[in-house]
C-alpha cells in the first residue's frame, strides 16, 4: 500500500477524523453507516 | 493468506488512532492480502472527510496492489447462515458472510458483535492486536 502514507498524512492535515473518542463509539458510527448503507441497497 | 479487515479497523488504521490498526495495515502487501467488500469500502468512504481524501482512498486498491474490493453479491444463502450463526443483523451477517465466501483466513475487527457472537469455524475473527501477536510468532 504505497499510497497509504500520502493518505494518512492527508487525514492528519485535515483534522484527522471526526468520528468518535473511542473504540466503542468509532463502531457504533460504523455499524450505523453499514445498516444505512445496506438498507439503501436492499 | 489472505484476510478482510472490517470498517472499524480500517478506520483506525487511517487515522492511526490505533497502534495495531496502523501497523495491520502497513503489512498488507504480497504475504498478507486484504480483501473487502464494496459494503466495506462505502463505510470507510463516508466517513472520510473530503473528496481528496476519498481519491486517495481508492488508491491503495489500483493494480498492482495487495488490497482488493469485491463488487460480486455475496450469496444469499450464506448471508442467511450467517443470521443464524450469531449476526442477527443482514448488514453484519453480509461482512460475516463474504469472509468466508472469499476464503478469508481472518476477520479483523474491533466489533463486538463478531468478536464475541459469530460462531464459525471457516476463519478466525479477532481484533489487530491479537492478529497481530499471532503474525509476529509466525502462528497466523
Amino acid at each position: 500500500m504505497n499510497d497509504l502514507a500520502d493518505l494518512r498524512k492527508q487525514i492528519a492535515q485535515d483534522g484527522g477524523l471526526k468520528i468518535g473518542n473511542t473504540k466503542e463509539e468509532v463502531v457504533e458510527r460504523l455499524r450505523q453507516t453499514r445498516r444505512e448503507i445496506f438498507e439503501a441497497d436492499a | 493468506m489472505r484476510i478482510c479487515i472490517d470498517s472499524c479497523v480500517f478506520i483506525h488504521g487511517l487515522a492511526q488512532s490505533d497502534p495495531a490498526a496502523v501497523r495491520l495495515l502497513d503489512l498488507v502487501g504480497p504475504d498478507l492480502v486484504l480483501i473487502v467488500p464494496r459494503l466495506v469500502a462505502q463505510e470507510v468512504t463516508r466517513n472520510l472527510q473530503n473528496s481528496e481524501q476519498i481519491r486517495r482512498f481508492y488508491r491503495l486498491f489500483r493494480q498492482g496492489a495487495s488490497a482488493f474490493i469485491v463488487d460480486e453479491p455475496t450469496p444469499r444463502r450464506l448471508v442467511d447462515e450467517y443470521t443464524r450463526k450469531g449476526l442477527p443483523e443482514k448488514a453484519d451477517a453480509f461482512i460475516g458472510a463474504f469472509a468466508e465466501w472469499m476464503e478469508a483466513r481472518y476477520l479483523i475487527s474491533d466489533n463486538r458483535h463478531f468478536l464475541r457472537e459469530l460462531e464459525t469455524t471457516a476463519y478466525k475473527v479477532m481484533a489487530a492486536a491479537e492478529f497481530l501477536a499471532l503474525w509476529d510468532t509466525d502462528a497466523a
